[in-house]
């Protein structure tokens, strides 16, 4: 019997979604230096979360997931 | 005296900096006040008018850079290896060994996370965003190969629209 439901199957999509919304984003930095830092600290966050698997826990995770996001988004185009 | 003056004219330093700026090469042959102040100096008209050599090859390299050249499913085979072995978390063993039968993640061992990261990079490199649904019918690299192909509407005839004829507008003989 998977062990797994239909909501966890909906918020790993999620997580994934984010991750590649980071990935596309950490694509666009121009310094590659900085690039690399933005990414590695982008793949420990997400390994280090990897084992939750209380869905409260997940989303919460996703959701200061995407603020994160969206404050490089703007540290981004403000350095433009 | 004149004639030295015009011949030479254009190599004095402030006009050979000019080659490095490609907006103002590609307006070299129009004369307009700004172009005339190039490097906020005021150079005389008859000065900026005369073409180089070093100024025409520039363009003319760069004019014929401007076409890149049609797709093959050859090319996007190599370009996909490239992104591939250039993906820093294969094992060093795994690296040389891929081929348009690898699984991405039986194969290499990458997981979810690393498999996004890859088709990002193709993403980036073809340069066309790849809708999410898609993702999951790329685990293979024949499947990301068939799909970018059928994506960007490649054909096994190359026409090659790069001719070796030179460009006659920047033609050696017009000087």
């Amino acid at each position: 019997m998977n062990q797994f439901s239909l909501k966890h199957f909906i918020v790993r999509s999620q997580a994934l979604a984010l991750y590649r919304d980071v990935m596309r984003t950490v694509m666009k930095i121009e310094d590659q230096d900085y690039r690399k830092e933005i990414r590695e600290w982008a793949r420990s966050e997400f390994h280090r979360n990897r084992s939750l698997r209380d869905l409260g826990e997940i989303r919460t995770q996703v959701a200061l997931g995407r603020r994160s996001l969206n404050e490089l988004k703007l540290a981004m185009q403000m350095a433009s | 005296m004149l004639k030295t003056i015009l011949r030479h004219g254009c190599r004095l330093r402030s006009v050979v900096n000019m080659r490095f700026s490609a907006p103002l090469c590609n307006n070299i042959h129009t004369l307009t006040p700004s172009n005339v102040q190039a490097n906020g100096q005021i150079w005389p008209h008859v000065f900026v008018s005369r073409r180089t050599r070093m100024i025409d090859q520039f363009v003319k390299d760069a004019g014929q850079m401007r076409t890149s050249p049609p797709l093959t499913p050859r090319d996007i085979e190599s370009r996909v290896l490239r992104i591939c072995n250039e993906y820093d978390k294969i094992q060093e063993a795994n690296k040389n060994k891929i081929t348009l039968v690898t699984h991405f993640m039986n194969d290499l061992g990458l997981d979810s996370l690393d498999h996004v990261e890859i088709i990002v990079a193709l993403e980036n490199e073809f340069g066309f965003e790849i809708p999410d649904a898609d993702y999951d019918k790329l685990y293979t690299v024949q499947n990301v190969v068939d799909y970018l192909i059928k994506k960007m509407n490649v054909t096994d005839r190359s026409k090659t629209t790069v001719s070796s004829a030179p460009d006659p507008r920047y033609d050696d003989h017009h000087h």
